[in-house]
């Protein structure tokens, strides 16, 4: 089995493979390095993002996140930057195990710590992931938090983790169309979903100080809009749909709110439902919106030479309580 | 630009394909570029984020000497407003990284004196040589800006690793291929965002609260 992932991406030429050319074996060992590549070489499941939070000495808060894996993905990656006034410590846990305690020195002598985690199982099923952090003596500053896969080495030939085998399309192989049909051309829809821009934006304000809202009116919950492009894949293409999702409770039973996003496609709402006392990632179906795909004809990708920025508010629709947010999370789903 | 003949990916029905089918020629070459296409769009968002409303953003030490303490001086990172850690990039054919997108979102605390900011892509250890060398190609400079509000802004350059800086970045770790299976050691490429600061006068303060870096394959 020799479903390898190479490092660096080959440009295939298509004017190699038209009516009249005579086939070369080489172009497709080519095809199939490339395609191990799309599939196996690691994504971002969550943005390096800035909550920002000071977690006060021996206090504790949790950043979940919401993500859609890939089959491919084994091991993720935890990178988690934090900072300290004054040197101290802080231990982390990421879902649910106690992946280590780390020295915090500050902001000039940050060091990033790295958790790796493996997986329970590969899927693509949407799934939760917390980092808890626990700060010791003194207080800790949560600067940036991220999660991404590892890279593979070596994929299984099925149609889940999309490996082909280089070796049946080397040099003085016989050619066989089987070997075109099954390694290569009833993989790629398959893989057309798996080399996803995985994580489109995420922020967890944490368990600690969730984003809360009094306010009748909508309210932007960000100092300002932020950018998502979607991937430019078919003819046509000006949009792609993506999934979001916000975790969110209700200070009391019968307080209600919305949180809502706004782009250049309109926009779209969640509701936090009265009755939801405790942090719920809401809807149970994840929500999805419109976001403008990249124009790859243009030097900077951008649609009419605009990023569709993205505005995220929230409200209090019923009750006399607190709307709270403590995280909200978009990726494309698969 | 896209490295495919069409620009786009091509949907074809794979269950019309078995054992027996023939493949012509026309359906091989709409999927080499159907790869091809795929491979331009795998694309990462790597940092992404705006402040929560109301929470204060990263500013440059107040101790600091405009014009002194600035990254052209050899003081080292002390005006380093904002690092990501380390991720990945996607590497191209010719050894260099897929190129990046850098958008920042600050003020200068000033109406009248301005403050300007640098991205740097760099391994661990690298940054000062990246922040110090505002020609590289992993590094860009916003223009100078004296606002007491902050905005975003695109820097105009997209920034990416060299076949030089992409042999500093690389790294071997341990991965698995399957869940609880043996370890093995990959190679891939660990970089950091760094963002660092410069004013004009000490009534500035160089204050950031937004940035994103999104790989691209331009033209």
């Amino acid at each position: 089995m020799t479903a390898t992932v190479p490092e660096s991406r080959v440009i295939l030429t298509g004017d190699e493979v038209r009516v009249s050319r005579s086939v070369r074996a080489g172009e497709w060992v080519h095809a199939v390095r490339l395609h191990n590549w799309n599939a196996g070489r690691p994504v971002m499941q969550v943005p390096a993002n800035s909550p920002k939070v000071t977690i006060a000495g021996s206090g504790n808060s949790t950043f979940p996140y919401r993500y859609a894996p890939r089959h491919q993905d084994t091991r993720y990656r935890y990178t988690i930057l934090m900072s300290a006034e004054t040197t101290t410590t802080a231990t982390v846990n990421i879902e649910s195990n106690d992946v280590g305690t780390v020295d915090v020195f500050s902001r000039k002598n940050m060091v990033p710590q790295i958790f790796d985690v493996e997986r329970s199982a590969q899927d693509t099923t949407e799934a939760e992931t917390l980092v808890n952090i626990t700060a010791g003596a003194s207080s800790v500053d949560v600067e940036s938090i991220m999660v991404e896969a590892l890279p593979r080495f070596l994929l299984a030939e099925d149609a889940n983790d999309l490996g082909a085998d280089r070796m049946k399309f080397w040099i003085r192989q016989a050619i066989s169309e089987r070997n075109f049909a099954n390694a290569l051309l009833d993989l790629q829809n398959n893989l057309r979903t798996s080399a996803r821009r995985c994580g489109c934006f995420a922020h967890s304000w944490g368990t600690g100080a969730p984003s809360t809202t009094t306010n009748a009116s909508y309210e932007n919950k960000f100092l300002d809009d932020v950018s998502i492009m979607g991937r430019h894949l078919f003819t046509g293409d000006t949009t792609r749909t993506l999934s979001w999702k916000v975790k969110a409770y209700n200070s009391d039973g019968t307080t209600a709110g919305n949180v809502r996003v706004t782009n250049d496609a309109g926009n779209t709402v969640i509701a936090v439902p009265a009755g939801t006392t405790t942090a719920t990632w809401l809807p149970a179906t994840a929500d999805t919106f419109e976001t403008d795909t990249e124009d790859p004809t243009q030097s900077d990708g951008l649609r009419g030479g605009t990023t569709d920025d993205h505005t995220f508010e929230a409200q209090r629709t019923a009750g006399s309580g607190t709307v709270n947010i403590e995280s909200l999370s978009v990726w494309e789903a698969p | 630009m896209s490295t495919s003949d069409d620009g786009v990916y091509t949907r074809f029905d794979e269950s019309l394909l078995d054992d027996a089918d023939f493949c012509d020629a026309g359906m091989l070459n709409r999927a080499i570029g159907n790869l091809n296409h795929l491979a331009d769009q795998v694309s990462q968002n790597r940092v992404k984020w705006i402040l929560g409303a109301g929470v204060g953003a990263y500013e440059v030490d107040s101790t600091l000497t405009p014009g002194t303490d600035s990254y052209f001086s050899d003081e080292g990172p002390i005006n380093m407003l904002w690092r990501s850690g380390p991720f990945d990039l996607h590497m191209r054919q010719s050894g260099e990284t897929n190129r990046c997108r850098v958008r920042v979102h600050f003020e200068s605390e000033d109406a009248t004196h301005t403050a300007t900011l640098r991205a740097t892509l760099a391994p661990l250890g690298f940054a000062e040589i990246g922040i110090g060398d505002v020609t590289g190609v992993n590094t860009v400079q916003s223009d100078a800006r004296a606002a007491t509000t902050p905005t975003w802004f695109d820097m105009a350059n997209l920034i990416y690793l060299d076949r030089e800086w992409v042999r500093r970045a690389r790294e071997s770790v341990s991965s698995v291929d399957t869940i609880g299976g043996e370890d093995v050691l990959v190679t891939w490429m660990r970089v950091e965002l760094v963002i660092a600061s410069s004013i004009s006068n000490a009534s500035a303060v160089a204050k950031l609260s937004g940035c994103e870096l999104t790989e691209y394959l331009e033209p």
